[in-house]
């Protein structure tokens, strides 16, 4: 491929949910690609359905649902298998494209309880068979779609302490007698319709860290921070590089944290997945389209 | 009549314009008609709460 | 669990459709109607590109600046290229238009072709070098 170059690309940073890598000999136009497709096209798993039955909490029930909404799910070993609503053959929800939640609590102490994602139920049959047996609970923890917090990602054991520690996420405080009584299903989508499903959170590049291509300009230049990136010496006092008037951005210091609903390793490859399948459909639509105007001509 | 259920368009085969409200002092349900006195009818307190419905209400989680 | 019951019903009335009346095609027709053929792409004034196939104005929908972008740096560093640019007309419209002016006599498709194998090529090898880098870091 002539006009195809040889791109680089170097992980220099990799924990649970944070990954930093080097791109290199590409265009700023690829980089912001890859930036835009992780952040809206990713698909992963959310609540997009609610069924509130009683809600005696002091939140109303449009801010229940939308707090629903915003959890983030273990999504790694579903969402590729399941279907988009949209793209599904059933009429409303089926096992292929959603799954189904209920949370019911009802505070009866006189301390205020609070009603986290530890308290929402998955109905996929699966679970309830295996609750019992320790052995296969493990491997269900894998199978089946639950918060990405606090329990369900201790029990998944990803060997990081610190990942282990993130709590359960608060949905709503009940007081005595309050009441929260609700049904839910959870389906796959992206980033482009709903942030919710957005498996980022926080996707940056940087490119010519010492502002030797004056895209910008330094509003005080005693007060800017030099950039981790930076190529300038240790020692110099200089904040920006000198002047480069043919330079093009060429590097670029990728930095993506995951929600935790997908590993951030996966965010890269699927994203990277969506774009090549995006262009080869576009390639088919567009050697019809020739073969048309072939046959006109 | 259904004292909980809460009437509502073409529903139930006795039209009934009465409605359950909530006491803001003792908490008790009150029935109420149109033109009645709104005031409960346990402690006379003056402030009523509509009583929630009990059609399941579904939102999108957007 | 009432969807369960519905579910199972279906293919019976489908049979009893299918009974009825023999003819399968007036079914395929509806299936037609219900679900549109969606369109990935147009070209914009048909008669004017085959009069003139240097000269391309392409529409192509549920696409914006992620794929229009790349595309657009490909064509522009392409011999043939005159001329290249993409558009979005609305930000509320599922949709860019690409155009693309070539050189006497080459057809603008043919390059556009080019270019999409491009980018997929600069993908691939991306993808390729992240998976090496990935495995080296976690060892």
């Amino acid at each position: 491929m002539p006009y195809a170059n040889q791109p680089n690309i170097e992980v220099t940073e990799l924990s649970n949910d944070l990954m930093k890598f080097v791109l290199w000999d590409t265009d700023l136009s690829v980089a912001n690609s890859l930036r835009r497709v992780f952040m809206a096209e990713v698909p992963t798993i959310a609540i997009d359905w609610v069924q509130i039955e009683t809600n005696t909490s002091v939140l109303h029930d449009e801010f229940i649902a939308h707090r629903m909404g915003l959890i983030p799910f273990l999504s790694d070993y579903h969402v590729e298998k399941m279907q988009y609503t949209r793209e599904c053959e059933c009429a409303e929800f089926c096992d292929e494209c959603s799954i189904p939640f209920i949370l019911q609590m009802k505070c009866k102490d006189e301390a205020t309880l609070a009603v986290t994602t530890a308290d929402l139920r998955c109905m996929n049959n699966d679970t309830v068979i295996v609750c019992s047996k320790k052995v296969v609970t493990i491997l269900a923890c894998f199978q089946t779609v639950r918060p990405a917090c606090g329990k369900a990602l201790r029990e998944r054991g990803t060997g990081r302490e610190d990942f282990h520690n993130r709590e359960e996420i608060l949905i709503v405080k009940l007081r005595k007698g309050q009441e929260l009584n609700l049904k839910a299903y959870a389906k796959k989508g992206f980033g482009k319709e709903h942030a919710k499903w957005n498996p980022t959170c926080g996707v940056a590049f940087e490119y010519d860290p010492d502002n030797a291509l004056r895209h910008t300009i330094y509003p005080n230049v005693e007060e800017w921070p030099r950039s981790d990136h930076s190529a300038l010496p240790e020692d110099s006092t200089e904040k920006e590089a000198p002047f480069d008037q043919d330079g093009k951005p060429n590097k670029f210091f990728f930095s993506i944290e995951g929600t935790g609903a997908l590993p951030v390793q996966r965010i890269v490859t699927m994203g990277i997945g969506i774009l090549k399948k995006k262009l080869e459909e576009l390639n088919m639509a567009l050697s019809l389209e020739l073969q048309a105007h072939a046959q006109q001509q | 009549m259904d004292g909980s259920a809460t009437p509502g368009p073409g529903q139930g085969h006795v039209k009934s314009n009465s409605m359950i409200y909530i006491c803001g002092e003792c908490h008790g349900e009150n029935e109420i008609k149109p033109k009645d006195a709104i005031r409960c009818r346990e402690c006379g307190y003056r402030i009523l709460y509509k009583k929630r419905c009990r059609k399941l209400m579904v939102y999108d989680a957007r | 669990m009432g969807k369960k019951s519905e579910k199972t019903e279906k293919p019976v009335e489908e049979a009893m459709e299918v009974e009825e009346k023999p003819p399968v095609e007036p079914e395929a027709e509806e299936e037609d109607l219900n679900v549109p053929a969606k369109k990935k792409m147009e070209i914009l004034d048909p008669k004017s590109f085959e009069q003139d196939p240097s000269n391309l104005t392409l529409i192509l929908y549920e696409e914006d600046h992620t794929i229009g972008n790349s595309i657009k740096h490909i064509l522009s560093r392409m011999d043939e290229v005159e001329f290249c640019g993409y558009n979005v007309p609305h930000p509320l419209e599922d949709k860019i238009l690409f155009r693309v002016q070539t050189k006497d006599g080459i057809n603008a498709l043919e390059v556009l072709v080019k270019a999409f194998e491009s980018v997929e090529q600069i993908f691939s090898t991306i993808r390729g070098k992240f998976e090496e880098s990935y495995e080296q870091s976690i060892s």
